[in-house]
């Protein structure tokens, strides 16, 4: 989203994490400056995240005391529409032609 | 959740401008949806998104006290102590609990002489901005202390209910119930129910019965306060199509220590709107009552898991703002109490999120850690890579399509040997199996988009395929690709070219020339799912990498395609396991080279490949190359045979080929194609 992007963290909630948090980018519609897309808030939503929740661990024997760690979860097609200024999520399983078309390398 | 800020200034004070509230919120997890202005001109009104851990924060009080602790300010309690009569409330009323796992504690209070009326203005005010509408004084002012406490009660006529006995239960096979909406509703044996001494009067936590409900004549109330199990209710209401403001409370896990102080909130408010008098005592069945978890807090678990050490003075001033007792066990732990309202709190990393959030994310500086292993690269990256770009500059997009299928499609393309994988609970018989092929996502890709109007397309797509094989489970990733319509387009100056069998061919060998593989061999085989003059497996020697041919016709009329379709599939564990090419370079001959033509005269099944492999059998290494360059059928030849042109081209690095020698050459290879093959010269 460019250099001039800032990022900024909330608490959240998510099942698997905690402590939780909701990763916040400039708005990319308006620059920050308040529009609908986000709300007027100049922060549009980017990712979920947290560090793991110590119940994960037992899932797969490790020891929460001893290890600690943090995961985010980046909706690819989500940061497609950010970045390229698509409006429709379902493009990205379609398939059609004309939509693959522009985006060759 | 609704927030009226002139309403829930009344418990805590609130002197800052809206829009640093919202952001103050958001930042400690409680972010703002909206804020507008409240239809009635009631004020100013947030829209919260309280998450799915805090029903805390279902009620005015719950965010309040966020609000405090976030401000440091002081919370203003809830301790309503209205004036009760002589007469004890269990003269008038019984409550008994069948089911005490179901329902932990059931609180009843009894009023006597109330008058149910129109509520005063204030209160309808409130409830009509956060979008309740106001039915009377009784049932208003449930609502009322709903939104406040975020706790649910209900109001029975207590005059209506059979011999004034509360039974809290399951309901019995075949046992119904009119809500208070109007509809009649079958119960199950696993429903809760609130019943009186004969019939269900409520679904507990859901919905009143519409039998006992307060009307304009009610003069007796009973008022239950109660708590029931989350997932009971959840199902109940679910089973029902029902969602409340109750049910979604319940289904969230209530305070249990709540009930009785709902209670009296909600008795003291029946008093000063509807006057009559509270009979003494509260009628209170609990069961299950509440166990405050200990919990353990350590200050270096704090600062392992936040990364930056926060001052002792914070953490407490946080924890016992947002009701937690915390008592310092030693100079480097406390021992911490959990209040009844957060279930979700149960562990020591619970309490560190609750510090973290509302000390301020931003206090925890940013950094990297340092990895200690180089990032690896996933093994076969490189050669996936050379294969795209390949494929893409041959003009092929990269579809992707979903693994779960149709059954009846798959098996239009499923080779024998081979079963599908059937998924145990499908979302529906449209993806009910799991590919066994890309071909089949691919034919269904080209089709779309043809009868879309798209009719010059390729695509290709890299993905995994299912199957049973041997009684085992088999994952295969492949590469699979699709064409159709023109290879060329017509233009002014071409007269355009359709792609055929022949062009995907020549797409698969330029997208496999980087890989080390033995010389490509084309053999026709006799997959049902190509049309039976164009279909081959495709060799790598004596190693099958796949197959590709022409959609045959029935299943392109299945899923109406009306154009042909070319579609080819490589296995790529094969392909990755032969690697990419070494490249080396070759010298280049100084001296020139010689072409020869052999028109041959063949037998029809006799095929180039076959012709070459002789030829090449001759291995005369000053051979640089063997081609076919026309074909030719029909008179002067025999009909049981057709002419084939092939040329030669010979090549020495060490001088200029002499005549004698390239003779040498030819008359070997005519003797080797006549031997071998059959074939004699054309004269």
């Amino acid at each position: 989203f460019g250099p001039e992007t800032k990022t900024r963290f909330a608490p959240s909630y998510f099942p698997f994490t905690e402590p939780s948090a909701d990763v916040y980018g400039t708005c990319v519609f308006c620059d920050g400056s308040g529009c609908r897309v986000c709300k007027f808030t100049g922060w549009i939503e980017l990712l979920g995240s947290g560090m793991v929740d110590p119940a994960v661990y037992g899932f797969v024997d490790y020891n929460p005391e001893e290890l600690s760690g943090f995961a985010f979860g980046i909706g690819v097609e989500r940061f497609a529409m950010l970045k390229y200024g698509v409006n429709d999520l379902q493009l990205f399983f379609q398939n059609d032609a004309r939509f693959l078309q522009q985006f060759r390398r | 959740m609704k927030i009226l800020l002139e309403w829930l200034k009344d418990y805590v004070a609130m002197e800052v401008p809206v829009a640093k509230l919202t952001e103050d919120l958001a930042l400690v997890g409680i972010p703002v949806e909206a804020v507008e202005e409240a239809p009635n001109n009631a004020g100013t009104l947030i829209e919260l998104e309280i998450t799915t851990n805090r029903p805390d924060l279902l009620g005015y009080h719950g965010v309040a006290r966020e609000v405090a602790a976030l401000y440091s300010q002081p919370l203003k309690p809830i301790q309503p102590a209205p004036p009760e009569a002589d007469e004890s409330a269990a003269t008038l009323a019984q409550v008994e609990i069948a089911e005490p796992d179901l329902c932990h504690r059931y609180v009843a209070l009894v009023l006597r002489n109330i008058k149910v009326q129109p509520s005063p203005d204030w209160l309808r005010q409130r409830l009509e901005a956060c979008g309740v509408a106001s039915i009377n004084n009784i049932v208003d002012v449930t609502n009322f202390v709903l939104l406040e406490l975020g706790h649910p009660t209900h109001a029975f006529d207590l005059d209506l209910l059979g011999n004034r006995r509360i039974i809290v239960r399951r309901a019995q096979p075949g046992e119904k119930l009119t809500t208070l909406d109007g509809v009649e509703r079958a119960l199950k044996p696993h429903h809760l129910l609130i019943a009186d001494a004969s019939r269900p009067v409520a679904l507990a936590g859901i919905m009143g019965g519409a039998d006992s409900e307060i009307s304009f004549s009610t003069r007796n109330v009973l008022l239950e306060s109660a708590w029931f199990e989350p997932v009971a209710t959840r199902r109940a209401a679910k089973d029902l199509g029902l969602r409340t403001e109750a049910s979604h409370r319940f289904e969230r896990g209530m305070d249990v220590e709540a009930p009785l102080r709902a209670a009296r909130r909600c008795a003291q408010l029946f008093l000063e709107l509807a006057g009559g008098e509270l009979l003494a005592g509260a009628i209170d069945v609990y069961p299950r009552r509440w166990q405050s978890p200990q919990l353990t807090l350590r200050r270096k678990e704090i600062l392992r898991i936040l990364g930056a050490p926060v001052p002792d003075q914070a953490t407490e001033r946080i924890l016992a703002a947002l009701g937690f007792t915390c008592q310092r066990e030693s100079t480097h732990q406390w021992s911490v109490t959990v209040p009844s309202f957060r279930r979700d709190v149960t562990r020591e990393i619970d309490l560190i999120e609750e510090i973290a959030r509302h000390h301020g994310y931003d206090k925890f500086p940013a950094h990297l850690p340092a990895a200690r292993q180089p990032v690896a690269r996933q093994p076969h990256a490189r050669a996936e890579e050379a294969l795209r770009q390949r494929v893409e500059g041959l003009g092929f997009d990269e579809a992707v399509n979903f693994s779960p299928v149709d059954p009846t499609e798959a098996e239009k393309f499923l080779a024998p040997g081979r079963e599908l994988v059937r998924i145990s609970k499908p979302l529906s018989q449209e993806a009910s199996v799991l590919r066994p092929t890309g071909l089949l996502s691919l034919a269904k890709t080209v089709a779309r988009n043809v009868n879309r109007g798209q009719r010059d397309v390729r695509f290709y797509e890299i993905g995994k395929t299912y199957a049973v094989e041997g009684g085992r489970f088999r994952e295969r990733r492949v590469l699979t690709l699709a064409a159709t319509g023109q290879l060329r387009a017509k233009s002014v100056y071409d007269p355009g070219q359709p792609y055929d069998f022949f062009a995907l061919k020549g797409a698969l060998e330029a997208a496999l020339e980087p890989f080390a593989l033995d010389r490509l061999r084309f053999q026709s085989c006799d997959a049902a799912c190509f049309h039976p003059a164009y279909r081959a497996t495709v060799f790598a020697g004596e190693k099958p990498l796949g197959v590709l041919g022409q959609l045959a016709a029935p299943v392109a009329a299945a899923f109406k395609l009306r154009q042909p379709a070319y579609l080819a599939e490589l296995d790529l564990e094969a392909l990755y396991a032969a690697g990419l090419r070494e490249r080396r370079y070759q010298p280049l001959s100084r001296f020139p080279a010689v072409e020869r033509d052999f028109s041959l005269v063949l037998d029809p099944g006799t095929s180039f490949g076959a012709v070459r492999q002789v030829i090449e059998q001759l291995q005369i290494p000053e051979l640089v190359s063997v081609v076919a360059v026309d074909r030719f059928r029909g008179q002067p030849l025999p009909q049981d045979k057709y002419s084939l042109l092939v040329r030669a081209t010979f090549q020495s690095s060490e001088q200029t080929l002499a005549e004698e020698q390239v003779r040498r050459f030819t008359d070997r290879i005519v003797a080797a194609l006549a031997a071998e093959l059959g074939a004699t010269l054309r004269t």
